[in-house]
């Protein structure tokens, strides 16, 4: 019956395309329909350089498109491009017959040319709007065409999917931009072991992970038992705005060394391993071995055991180092670090850059499918260092760094990414007792890589489509039971608000969730939540009262969200010097909150509330309190008081592990979760503000 | 198979099209096709052993349409089914024994219950029109088709029944459809019921591959006849009662019966033209769909459930845009303990979970107050089955959203009724509030002043105590105890208003609680306050009073003092490890513990009186003893010290512009609690003369040398320096944490006082070791001697009665001028020691 539907939808929208056939033709010189060239048109009137692809897409059903409104970015292959590809497919002797290829498989490669932008609620891209990574727009086949601007090239010769080169860019037409290209644009229809395999750079990770066993474990593309509501919680309808998850994939990201970086290693892991560079699987097993002998040498819980032989097993040396390569998400590199620079289009975070990125350390944290091992990574994605790095040109190349390297990085394929790295990363005793021996704040994101792989997060959003719901059992970390219409958790990309890297996660009702965090290195911590509080006072706030859980034992009594930091029994003032750099000293920024001048930088206040429990929230970054105080745009979230972090306690952690962070409402209402801190209660002393 | 009768419609549909154009449907009027069987009273009577079924129908008056007509499903079951039926002990409770002797009522129930309109396959069967899952649907059953006479021994027992006391009524047990509850495979999948999840609901061995309608198996299923599609069961197929109904009629649970029935009444339902009233049986609830909180006097009702039990077409929410909240989509679930339970649960015996209802109300559930026993029932009932089968166990909340205790071991058995799913259970899941230390709080009526003060309209305490892995020690005040509370604000007050007390009362007309203000002099009544609500005055004090009689954590047998959930010093007095009384620094004599209950989250313990705060400020206790230039001064032990914090301006009156202490405050203390160290004059004196501070007389004489003079400072710059130095001394002595004599026991535990280290930004510490007898602090200049291998020597805390554990008060009202001031902005709490003769604390 569904089909029939269907069908006679379709027979509707056919007689009514017909239709409109007819009357156009009908209105004679009347109307002017079309002002200016539209894509159609260019190709036609340039059909000696173009008519193969005009060919293609006739066959394709697909020229309408170039001929109707829209906002489309379309990668135009010249003639010589699509023989060549008609040649590369064909039997070695003669071209393939285009005109043998169905209308399926011909649309598969043209629309894999176009962007949508009017039905994705964006627009058409030049390449002034290209930035290393990908366009932020799916293509019609719903993968991205990842950019790279390779050194020395002209403005807009940027290269697409590291193969295609745009000839000739940016030619405006009224329904887009079309970009010419000297080859034909494929997508890898890989598994990410595979494209590893068949790189050609990557041999001896391509071994690795058959070895390990690594390889089956990465094999799956979507969960296809996943059916997205079709209504809000509310049973309303879905909007451009808020609405499910569409599907859900699976994702990885493999961050590699190339053969030749391996074989010339020579470090102290190569010296006691007795090896001279890394040439071969056993090779590299004995330089996991020497860094996993010192790493445990220096009293670490990381789970390996030199003992165990079997390469499959994860607590084997091989295992761990080759897992510690790969993020269980999808992640491009314009995702791996998220900066304040470009979280909103709106003017009130105009300063946020200044700042945040210039003056702070932006560290995120992504798991690996190594246990108990994380990756550090700062802005311009460099990898796990102490130090803070501020831009110098050439940065991207420099040796003195873990990073990527962005010609070979963005492969992409079915079910995820795979990113060259210049130097070897391993989860040594400089990593975890430097690098990740300091606070550790996470955005509760980081332990969901489902928002990651299936663009939940920020990037995909950043056109208005704020709210992503989240159901129950999208995120293995993430354990709820939705209970439409009262109990729902709801994901805010980072767009308008004011939160730890803009985005936020929310609970609604009488919730009851548990996020499974980690892993963290072993130690003694103090542990706090960041949160916002809705409503300027309990009396009117959405928020709840809720009971906090570590591991299953509760972190005090519970936490009334609703509470104001303005209210008594919290305590919070506001600072007299707000920032150093760049504040207006003494301005009033959070609502009748007076300043003490005999406590100038807050030091007393941080004490008090530190007593209670409470700490102000961090000065690095952009926070405001409530839309008038937009007007400022250099109040960091310091000087909200409206954003708090609340001490859960000290735990002490024996091993390098996953906990179980839980929250329980005792009154119902909104929860906002924005980030954890694992504070090392040895460097309390002398923590910052930021 | 499956599919063969989605192709019949189909061809059946294209011949409808076509015999528009060509006449050819009489070719199938005289030849059908082979796959066709018989009709459906040819198909049973044909087979051999449905002739009870055969006779079913022609009794009720469808033959002609099962033989003929009509486009029908239908339930049917052999006659084995039938003769264990009239084998029943139901059966032959009510003289069912064989076919003859059914009533005609009877046999349209039997029949009309299994009759669905339209054919349709078990698949089809399992969706609604619009796609979605259809776990229960309506019959071709009448509401009218019986309509029970009920003599008063059945009718539920409370007053609303009362009037029918010599009388039999015609009433229906709910007024709206029946439905048959579908647990047919597809319906299972849909709802994510588990094979596990079965074995409980119908039985051991069901699963969820199998199809049953209600507990009846279907073992033939999708039988093709000309005129329909029959299902056959392995059992009678009649509708069961809903769950009201069950639960009367079900001996082993007919105690909790008894509370659930206080909570319904005889409505009408309609009058027949012969004027004869037909009552519907309707339970008191709150759901946004069939709500009734009304009764028939338009009286509010006393308690409602989450819903109506007897609701045949219940639903949990308004279909709306939705249509999983329609009826089809679910039904409700209810846990219901069983008489052993409920005996185990309302028992004298300490352990008992109930015991303080049992306690409050002389052992008998008639005496409890229907609002209680409403919350009682109603925490048994849950809006979804669905949501609520076994395999949700750990995770399963109430409707108030609380985690429910629950797991299969407590399943003892389940039916399943037309509406919902009754699981009869081994032990009562009292309310979260009820097994929390304020449960005696909600069920003694001796508390009622309490048990508003947590709720909403007040201090909203309850979403604190409420969480059952935290530990309190709850003091809780009877309303006749309530009285003589010294309003502390009123010590800012003037003429007759200043330090008055307060007597709590319920104003029972208006269910509030109400203070009467008296004059703390005469003892005159000088008005009332019932200023409530979450930021009135009354309130204000209330959430003082609760949060100074709060403990969070657990007691140390024989530890007098500890700090309440408001910072309050509160002190403890033991016999053995019993906590036998309880005094706050404002109290002259210790609270009698009168009784104490354990609970899931701690303890209630009854106290007979408030526990109060201290009345004095630190100011006033420093000055107490500030020798003979200050009027009222016993002594000059505090004189050094009070001077030094006088000269620097500690002491202020009006923290921000809209607040004021009521005398002064140290004006670097916060809404926390601190311990304050005070040097006696020889340690000051000590403490100028080692030149570690310098002296009022300094400050106040000091000239510049030639060399600042040079330097261009100025004078007052000088003298800014040396205050600045002073008042770094006294911030020293004061330290965050509330410690005592005889309070927790502490080993050289590290705490911070309120000097800031100008170069790290953080606050020096101190280090305290307290015994339970004496206390001795060891400074940060001292600490760091002893971790250099340097002599050191801690100082020690006098141990003279009036020396120490001096408790005060600095409190901060919500007015720049106390006298208008009408609640608490916020306070801190501090505790004064005297330091031993000529030491002093030094952080450098």
């Amino acid at each position: 019956m569904k089909k029939l539907h269907v069908l006679g939808l379709l027979l509707l929208v056919t007689m009514g395309v017909c239709t409109g056939c007819a009357d156009s033709d009908d209105v004679g010189d009347s109307y002017t329909t079309f002002t200016g060239q539209k894509i159609a048109d260019y190709l036609t009137e340039n059909a000696a350089e173009y008519s193969e692809f005009i060919h293609v897409l006739e066959k394709a059903d697909a020229w309408s498109l170039m001929e109707s409104y829209g906002k489309y970015t379309v990668f135009v292959p010249s003639n010589e491009a699509l023989k060549a590809y008609y040649m590369e497919k064909g039997d070695g002797t003669s071209p393939m017959n285009v005109d043998t290829l169905n209308a399926k498989d011909l649309r598969k490669l043209v629309f894999y040319h176009i962007i949508d932008g009017e039905t994705n609620g964006t627009k058409s891209y030049t390449t002034f709007d290209f930035e290393e990574g990908a366009i932020p727009t799916k293509n019609m086949v719903g993968r991205y065409l990842i950019t790279h601007f390779p050194v020395g090239a002209a403005s807009t010769a940027w290269c697409i999917n590291d193969e295609v080169n745009i000839t000739e860019a940016n030619l405006e037409m009224i329904n887009g931009v079309l970009h010419v290209v000297d080859h034909v644009i494929e997508g890898n229809n890989d598994l990410l072991p595979n494209l590893i395999k068949n790189n050609g750079s990557y041999n001896l990770y391509g071994e690795a992970i058959v070895a390990t066993g690594l390889d089956t474990q990465m094999m799956l593309i979507e969960d296809e038992s996943y059916v997205a509501p079709t209504t809000l919680p509310d049973g309303s309808a879905i909007t451009t705005r808020a609405h499910y998850p569409e599907e859900k994939k699976y994702g990885w990201t493999a961050l590699l060394e190339t053969d030749e970086t391996l074989a010339a290693a020579n470090d102290e892991y190569t010296a006691a391993a007795g090896i001279s560079g890394i040439t071969s699987v056993d090779d590299m097993e004995k330089y996991a071995r020497a860094v996993y002998q010192k790493l445990l040498d220096n009293g670490s819980a990381i789970p390996v055991d030199l003992n165990v032989t079997d390469r499959k097993d994860p607590k084997n040396a091989l295992n761990h180092f080759v897992a510690y390569h790969f993020l269980q998400a999808a992640v491009r590199t314009d995702n791996f670090v998220t900066t304040y620079g470009y979280v909103s289009e709106h003017a009130w975070f105009e300063r946020k850059s200044d700042i945040c990125d210039e003056n702070y350390r932006i560290e995120q944290y992504w798991p690996t499918m190594a246990p108990g091992a994380l990756i550090q990574c700062q802005k311009y994605n460099i990898i796990n260092t102490t130090d803070n790095p501020t831009y110098q040109s050439g940065m991207a190349n420099s040796n003195s760094y873990i990073h990527f390297v962005a010609a070979n990085s963005n492969k992409d394929c079915q079910n995820g990414y795979l990113h060259q790295l210049n130097n070897i990363m391993r989860y040594d005793s400089y990593v975890e007792n430097e690098v990740l021996h300091r606070r550790l704040r996470m955005e509760f994101r980081t332990f969901l890589p489902e928002l990651v792989t299936n663009d939940v997060v920020a990037y995909a959003n950043k056109y208005n489509q704020w709210h992503r719901y989240i159901p129950t059992g999208y995120c293995k970390n993430l354990i709820f039971e939705e209970e439409r219409p009262n109990i729902y958790m709801v994901y805010y990309a980072a767009n308008v608000h004011h939160y730890l890297y803009g985005d936020e996660l929310n609970a609604t009702g009488f919730f009851d969730v548990t996020f499974h965090i980690g892993p963290i290195p072993a130690g003694k911590y103090e542990v706090r939540f960041g949160y916002h509080v809705y409503g300027t006072a309990k009396s009117n706030s959405e928020a709840g009262v809720t009971q906090i859980y570590l591991d299953g034992e509760p972190c005090g009594i519970p936490l009334d969200m609703r509470a104001n930091a303005l209210e008594g029994d919290i305590g919070w003032e506001q600072d007299y010097y707000m920032i150093e750099t760049y504040g207006n000293q003494g301005t009033e920024l959070a609502r009748g909150a007076e300043t003490n001048e005999e406590d100038p930088y807050g030091y007393e206040n941080d004490k008090s509330l530190r007593n209670r429990n409470f700490m102000k929230a961090p000065d690095s970054y952009v926070g405001t309190n409530w839309w008038q105080d937009y007007a400022n745009p250099y109040g960091t979230a310091r000087n909200s008081s409206a954003d708090l972090r609340y001490i859960l306690g000290t735990f002490t952690f024996t091993g390098n592990e996953e906990h179980d962070l839980r929250f329980v409402q005792m009154l119902a209402g909104k929860g906002l979760f924005d980030y954890i801190e694992f504070m090392p209660a040895d460097l309390i002393d002398d923590e910052d503000q930021h | 198979m499956k599919k063969l009768p989605l192709y019949i419609c189909l061809g059946l549909g294209l011949l409808g099209f076509m015999s528009s154009c060509e006449d050819k449907f009489e070719n199938y009027e005289e030849s059908e096709p082979s796959w066709l069987g018989p009709n459906i009273y040819d198909y049973l009577s044909n087979r051999g052993d449905c002739k009870y079924f055969c006779q079913l129908i022609q009794d009720c008056g469808y033959y002609e349409t099962m033989k003929r007509t009509g486009s029908n499903t239908l339930f049917f079951s052999p006659d084995s089914t039938f003769e264990s039926y009239f084998r029943s002990p139901e059966a032959v409770r009510k003289g069912y024994t064989s076919y003859d002797k059914l009533p005609q009522s009877m046999k349209y129930l039997m029949l009309r219950s299994c009759m669905i309109e339209n054919a349709q396959l078990i698949e089809r069967l399992s969706q609604t029109d619009h796609g979605g899952t259809l776990f229960r649907r309506t019959t071709l059953m009448e509401i009218e088709d019986t309509i029970p006479l009920v003599t008063y021994q059945d009718m539920p027992h409370n007053a609303y029944f009362e009037s029918f006391k010599n009388d039999t009524i015609r009433m229906l047990m709910d007024g709206t459809s029946w439905t048959l509850v579908q647990f047919f495979p597809e319906v299972m999948s849909s709802l994510k019921v588990t094979d596990n999840d079965m074995k409980y609901v119908i039985g051991n061995g069901a699963s969820t591959d199998q199809t049953y309608l209600f507990q009846s198996k279907v073992v033939n299923r999708d039988i093709t006849c000309k005129n329909g599609y029959l299902h056959e069961l392995d059992r009678i197929c009649m509708i069961p009662d809903n769950m009201a109904g069950y639960i009367r009629t079900e001996e082993s649970v007919s105690d909790f019966n008894h509370l659930m029935e206080r909570f319904c009444e005889p409505v009408i339902y309609k009058t027949t033209a012969d004027g004869q009233k037909i009552y519907e049986l309707r339970y008191f609830n709150e759901s946004t769909v069939r709500p009734h909180k009304t009764d028939v006097n338009g009286k509010t009702a006393s308690g409602t459930l989450y819903f109506d039990p007897g609701w045949n077409l219940y639903q949990y929410g308004s279909a709306g845009a939705n249509s999983n909240y329609a009826y089809e989509g679910d039904m409700a679930a209810m846990y219901v303990p069983t008489n052993q339970a409920m005996a185990e649960y309302f028992s004298d015996d300490l352990e008992a979970e109930g015991h303080d209802i049992y306690v409050s109300f002389g052992g008998k559930w008639d005496s409890v107050p229907d609002n209680i026993c409403a919350d009682i029932v109603k925490n048994h009932q849950l809006q979804s089955f669905a949501n609520s089968t076994p395999s949700h166990y750990g995770t399963l909340k109430d409707m108030a959203g609380y985690e429910m205790e629950i797991s299969e071991d407590n399943i003892v058995g389940s039916y399943v009724a037309r509406n919902g799913i009754v699981y009869l259970i081994n032990k009562v899941l009292p309310p979260l509030d009820y097994r929390s230390v304020m449960g005696p709080v909600k069920v003694d009526q001796s508390l009622k002043l309490f048990n508003l003060a947590m709720g909403d309209n007040y201090c909203q305490f309850q979403y604190y105590l409420r969480s059952l892995k935290s530990t309190y020690n709850f003091f809780v005040t009877p309303d006749e105890y309530m009285v003589n509370y010294t309003d502390p604000v009123s010590a800012g007050y003037s003429g007759v208003r200043r330090n008055s007390y307060w007597d709590f009362w319920l104003n029972p007309s208006t269910n509030a609680i109400t203070a009467t203000v008296h004059n703390g002099t005469t003892g005159d009544s000088i008005g009332v306050n019932t200023s409530g609500g979450i930021s009135g005055a009354l309130t204000s004090r209330l959430t003082d009073i609760l949060n100074q009689q709060t403990i969070v954590g657990e007691l140390t047998p024989g530890r007098e003092w500890y700090v309440t959930k408001g910072y309050a010093p509160i002190r403890l007095i033991w016999s053995g490890d019993q906590v036998v009384g309880a005094q706050g620094a404002g109290n002259a004599a210790p609270c009698n513990v009168l009784e104490t209950y354990d609970k899931t989250n701690g303890y209630t313990r009854y106290i007979d009186g408030i526990l109060q705060t201290s009345p004095n400020s630190l100011y006033a206790t420093l000055r107490q003893h500030a020798g003979a230039s200050v009027a009222g001064s016993a002594d000059d032990k505090f004189k050094e010290f009070y001077d030094m914090c006088e000269y620097c301006g500690l002491f202020e009156k009006n923290p921000t512009s809209t607040c004021a202490a009521i005398d002064y405050r140290l004006k670097f203390l916060n809404q926390y609690h601190y311990t304050v160290y005070v040097p006696g004059n020889a340690g000051i004196l000590q403490a100028i003369a080692d030149g570690v501070v310098p002296s009022v007389n300094a400050i106040e004489q000091c000239a510049l040398t030639a060399e600042e003079e040079a330097s261009g400072m100025d004078l007052q710059t000088k003298k800014d320096s040396l205050l600045n130095i002073m008042e770094r001394f006294i911030r020293y002595h004061v330290q965050d944490y509330s410690l005592f004599i005889n309070g927790e026991n502490i080993q050289e535990a590290e705490y911070l006082s309120a000097t800031l280290n100008n170069a790290t930004h953080k606050f020096y510490p101190l280090f305290v070791t307290q015994n339970g007898t004496s206390m001795e602090v060891l400074d940060n200049y001292n600490y760091r001697q002893k971790r250099n291998g340097s002599p050191y020597a801690a100082v020690k805390v006098q141990t003279g009665a009036s020396d120490n554990n001096i408790m005060t008060r600095d409190l901060i009202v919500n007015n720049a001028v106390t006298t208008a001031a009408t609640g608490i902005e916020t306070y801190s709490y501090s505790v004064v020691h005297l330091l031993e003769d000529g030491k002093y604390l030094r952080f450098e």
